[in-house]
């Protein structure tokens, strides 16, 4: 330790400088308090100041206040030399400094002093290196934090905004929890949910989520069904991920207007269903374990349809909720949960209202543990396809009176031979639980009405051909040769939607820049159930009100009302 | 990610088929039950995890009954509501077995 002596007495000066091989430093000496600031500033290595306090101008007490305000950031211990024995210049030198020696002195004391100080400012030393290190980690782990949550935001911001009769509740975080709540329309009919609940917190709970995210969406998209997605899962979450991650899942495909649903569960608390009077009607346990426990060919996809009557509700939830805790240590547990579930005479949003509340009470504080989700399909509130009779959701349908949109999209050439773009169609229908409700018969009129308008009217290619012998090969390998031969021409598709006492009504119209053909010869054609040719536009003929087309035949424009009867 | 998967058991052929049943499974469709020599029985095709299915597909599996002959029986399982709809409006159920029956 390199020390700073403020004394002009020679023979302490001297007393110091032959100590200086037991101090372990240099000695520095200075006369003034310029002198003195000129060391310390050229010198980081001092650990000490050693001050004279007392006759003549050795104002000790004035130079270690000047010291203490210049050298806020260094930490140097101020050791007096006092000349004065009197009680409170003592008690005001140990006011502004860390220790007296009243001269006359001995060397041994002053040495016994001076290693004192050193071990003291050793241990001083050790703890600001060990705070600089915690101050770094704890930024780091804050960062982490935030590009968890900011990952995870990202995933989830597919998922559908409220949606009638699928309601979820996730506990609020400070940082990511493992917990994901995923909902996604399904081309078709119905929607794709996914419960997960991954092992860990933070940063590696928000990694195991993004390959679980981006299947579950990509693969929801492209039609695919819970089998084929959680076997996807397994696989790609065992290949990317360590084998200590595992990802406990409930994967529910709603079908059928909301009475059928294809569950998968692995790893996960019992699903129950209840009945309209609110009673258990069935306990669904786990029938596998967590997604990435096991090699894919042990890994059993199998799902479990569960049908279910009107009024009937699936719950779903994540060990957070039956492991949340009460100040006292006891948990929440399965029985207070089915407790509160049972005969509440609550549904939907309500239900789950009802749940999270009782949880906020029992754990008696403002925070829930940070991963506890829970989620349930109503089927009283849920909204199916048209042909469903739709009462008891009037109320929902009156919330969208009024409600228009429309889009307009045109696709050339280079768009077209890359694939269909139902795809892109479709994801920019908004979230409007009508509209998702007719895009099943939607997505078959676009589709169909688009491959006519390329096929015939941008390829020229002649529906008779599929009747002959391997007619459709024939067909298909003429459609492959015209389509990388087109190089110019483009499609126009708009839709225009207008909600109005419960009924959707949407116009859809193609407009091909090819030369037209006569559609009504087509749709007035007699009906031939083994033809090959015509069918796709018979087929939309009976799911909307009109099809017409303009005079040169290149426009097909049609009106179709959601629902499709007017039961609801 | 759309996939075939095609079994042959005692001359009865079993399809299924996941995701989107398109014109774009054209090929693959066809070399499914193209592929073994034995002439079935029966055919089921599983439609359970068929999302979507276009005219192109029925076009399809007209061809797959073209194939055969009248004598082998032709069945269409599982499908969803909105699948089957479809299937109903092509009067599909004159020329194969639905089931459940509608």
């Amino acid at each position: 330790m390199d020390i700073l002596v403020v004394d002009s007495e020679a023979e302490i000066r001297l007393l110091f400088f032959s100590a200086s091989d037991e101090i372990g430093g240099e000695v520095y000496f200075a006369d003034s308090e310029t002198e003195a600031f000129q060391v310390l500033m050229d010198e980081e290595s001092i650990g000490m100041a050693v001050l004279a306090h007392g006759a003549g101008n050795q104002d000790g007490i004035q130079l270690a206040k000047k010291i203490r305000s210049e050298f806020t950031q260094r930490h140097i211990p101020i050791l007096f030399l006092s000349d004065t024995s009197e009680t409170q210049v003592l008690v005001e030198l140990l006011d502004h400094g860390d220790d007296v020696v009243i001269k006359p002195f001995s060397q041994s004391v002053l040495l016994a002093k001076l290693i004192a100080h050193r071990r003291t400012r050793a241990l001083y030393k050790q703890i600001e290196t060990q705070l600089t290190q915690l101050e770094l980690y704890r930024a780091q782990i804050d960062l982490e934090h935030l590009i968890a949550a900011d990952v995870f935001s990202r995933i989830s911001s597919k998922t559908l905004p409220r949606t009638p009769g699928i309601y979820t509740f996730a506990s609020p975080f400070s940082s990511f929890n493992g917990d994901l709540a995923l909902v996604m329309a399904r081309p078709g009919e119905g929607f794709n949910v996914l419960i997960a609940d991954i092992t860990g917190h933070g940063l590696s709970a928000a990694l195991g989520t993004m390959p679980v995210a981006e299947i579950f969406f990509a693969m929801t998209q492209r039609g695919f069904g819970v089998n084929d997605i959680v076997r996807e899962i397994n696989s790609v979450f065992r290949k990317r991920m360590p084998d200590y991650l595992l990802c406990a899942a409930v994967l529910i495909s709603v079908m059928d207007n909301g009475q059928r649903l294809q569950i998968w569960s692995g790893g996960m608390p019992p699903l129950l269903v209840l009945d309209a009077n609110g009673a258990i009607k069935t306990v669904l346990p786990s029938a596998h374990m967590a997604l990435g426990a096991l090699p894919n060919n042990e890994f059993d996809e199998r799902s479990e349809a569960l049908h279910l009557q009107r009024g009937d509700q699936l719950v779903c939830y994540t060990d957070g909720i039956t492991e949340t805790a009460a100040a006292d240590g006891d948990m929440y547990g399965e029985e207070r949960l089915l407790q509160t579930l049972t005969h509440s005479g609550k549904q939907g949003e309500a239900l789950i209202a009802h749940v999270v509340n009782s949880l906020y009470q029992f754990a008696g504080s403002e925070l829930l543990s940070d991963d506890a989700t829970i989620f349930c399909f109503d089927t009283t509130t849920y909204i199916g396809l048209s042909d469903f009779d739709g009462s008891g959701l009037e109320k929902t349908y009156a919330e969208w009176d009024g409600f228009q949109w429309q889009t307009e999209m045109t696709f050339t050439a280079a768009q077209f031979k890359a694939e269909l773009p139902l795809d892109l169609i479709l994801s920019n229908f908004p979230p409007n639980p009508l509209i998702l409700a007719a895009r099943a018969d939607l997505s078959v009129m676009i589709n169909e009405l688009f491959v006519n308008a390329l096929d015939h009217g941008l390829l020229g290619l002649d529906s008779a051909l599929k009747e002959a012998d391997e007619g459709m090969l024939t067909y298909y390998v003429q459609r492959e040769e015209a389509l990388t031969q087109l190089t110019e021409g483009s499609i126009k598709f708009s839709l225009r939607c207008e909600i109005n006492k419960g009924i959707a009504r949407f116009y859809l119209s193609f407009e091909d820049s090819g030369p037209g053909f006569n559609i009504d010869e087509v749709l007035t054609r007699a009906p031939d159930e083994t033809q090959f040719s015509g069918r796709g536009l018979r087929m939309i003929a009976a799911m909307c009100e009109e099809i017409t087309s303009n005079s040169a035949g290149n426009t097909i424009s049609l009106r179709y009302r959601w629902p499709a009867s007017d039961s609801a | 990610m759309n996939s075939i998967k095609a079994d042959l058991d005692d001359h009865h052929l079993s399809l299924r088929i996941a995701g989107r049943f398109t014109f774009q499974l054209y090929k693959d469709f066809s070399a499914a039950y193209k592929q073994f020599s034995d002439k079935p029985t029966s055919v089921d095709v599983d439609l359970g995890a068929v999302e979507y299915i276009d005219s192109a597909a029925l076009g399809m599996l007209l061809s797959m009954r073209n194939h055969f002959g009248t004598d082998t029986k032709l069945c269409l399982s599982n499908a969803n509501s909105n699948v089957r709809k479809i299937l109903e409006i092509a009067r599909f159920d004159k020329t194969f077995q639905i089931s459940p029956s509608p």
